[in-house]
């Protein structure tokens, strides 16, 4: 009788170990199947737990990185790319966002770090440690969900000027909610993909 | 060690107990250039709209301190830096070394001098 369990629990850990390793190959090969796949169900879960994820924004973070655009969630790039931004803060995509101590920096660091995307979000090919992007606005994800919007909307619109003025359309963007139901375009009013 | 780390920024960021944080930092800008150093207020306007290779206060601030700016990437709306209009302004401390620290930099590609700084805070406080 023990043996039958020990055989069966074994065939039962080995299937389960198979589909792991299958689910992770499939993952990590980062194709367009897997990220479209990845997607739906992300957005899916974006929809259920939308209050849930209205994690409250660190003050320190907001007061220093929340002046001259939102304080991004840091939820929306991974650990790699904080550290290069927090380490290149006297040029800031061409500003210069330097802060004033490094107990302030290791604070919004450490925030950003521990708060940072997911492994798997990040190794659906984002980059590498090397070379990790800095924009949130070209990631693959990002695109996605963003495409088909008319450039008229958004780099033509004196009020958005770019995809990264995330708080011109979703309202409540600086608290990291970005529901696709709630997003108005500054002089075209509601929006719906 | 993280909550330490926060404990003092939330120490350090909190508005300074002292009654007049331009006083306080022109003080301190005085110790730097001299204690003969007298900040003169035309000398701070005429840094406000100085241009640094087409870089000025007055590009992202608005063409006054009166008026409201905005920001030349993000179009994000600069508040008036005017106290009259803008009661908020000059209030903090931290917030006024802050500001000092990355705006001189972009527009001058250097700090300011303590002169220069003391010079443009004695004309923004009148205004």
């Amino acid at each position: 009788m023990n043996g039958f369990t020990d055989i069966m629990r074994w065939a039962l850990g080995s299937a389960l170990l198979a589909g792991a390793l299958l689910a992770g190959a499939v993952l990590a090969a980062g194709d367009g199947w897997s990220y479209r796949h990845l997607d739906e169900h992300e957005e899916h879960e974006r929809h259920e737990h939308r209050h849930a994820r209205q994690t409250p924004v660190n003050p320190v973070y907001a007061e220093e990185c929340g002046t001259c655009h939102i304080a991004y969630p840091a939820r929306l790039l991974p650990p790699q790319s904080w550290a290069a931004i927090m380490n290149n803060l006297d040029d800031h995509f061409g500003e210069n966002a330097e802060l004033i101590d490094r107990p302030t920096w290791l604070v919004v660091s450490t925030y950003l770090k521990n708060r940072a995307a997911p492994p798997p979000r990040y190794m659906l090919g984002f980059g590498n440690d090397e070379d990790p992007p800095l924009r949130i606005t070209s990631l693959a994800w990002f695109r996605h969900e963003h495409n088909g919007i008319p450039t008229a909307l958004v780099t033509g619109n004196q009020e958005v000027k770019s995809l990264g003025n995330c708080g011109a359309c979703h309202e409540n963007a600086a608290n990291g909610v970005f529901d696709e139901h709630m997003v108005s375009v500054p002089g075209y009013g509601h929006w719906d993909d | 060690m993280r909550l330490a780390l926060i404990l003092i920024a939330v120490l350090v960021s909190s508005p300074s107990l002292a009654a007049d944080p331009v006083n306080t930092l022109l003080n301190e800008y005085r110790s730097v250039a001299g204690a003969n150093t007298t900040f003169d207020a035309r000398a701070g306007r005429a840094f406000w709209y100085a241009d640094h290779d087409g870089r000025a206060c007055a590009g992202c601030h608005g063409t006054t301190p009166r008026d409201t700016g905005e920001h030349a990437r993000t179009g994000k709306t600069i508040a008036p830096m005017a106290p009259s209009v803008n009661p908020e302004r000059l209030t903090n401390e931290r917030t006024i070394r802050k500001w000092f620290l990355r705006n001189c930099k972009w527009t001058l590609g250097r700090e300011c001098t303590a002169v220069e700084k003391g010079n443009l805070l004695t004309w923004l406080e009148q205004q």
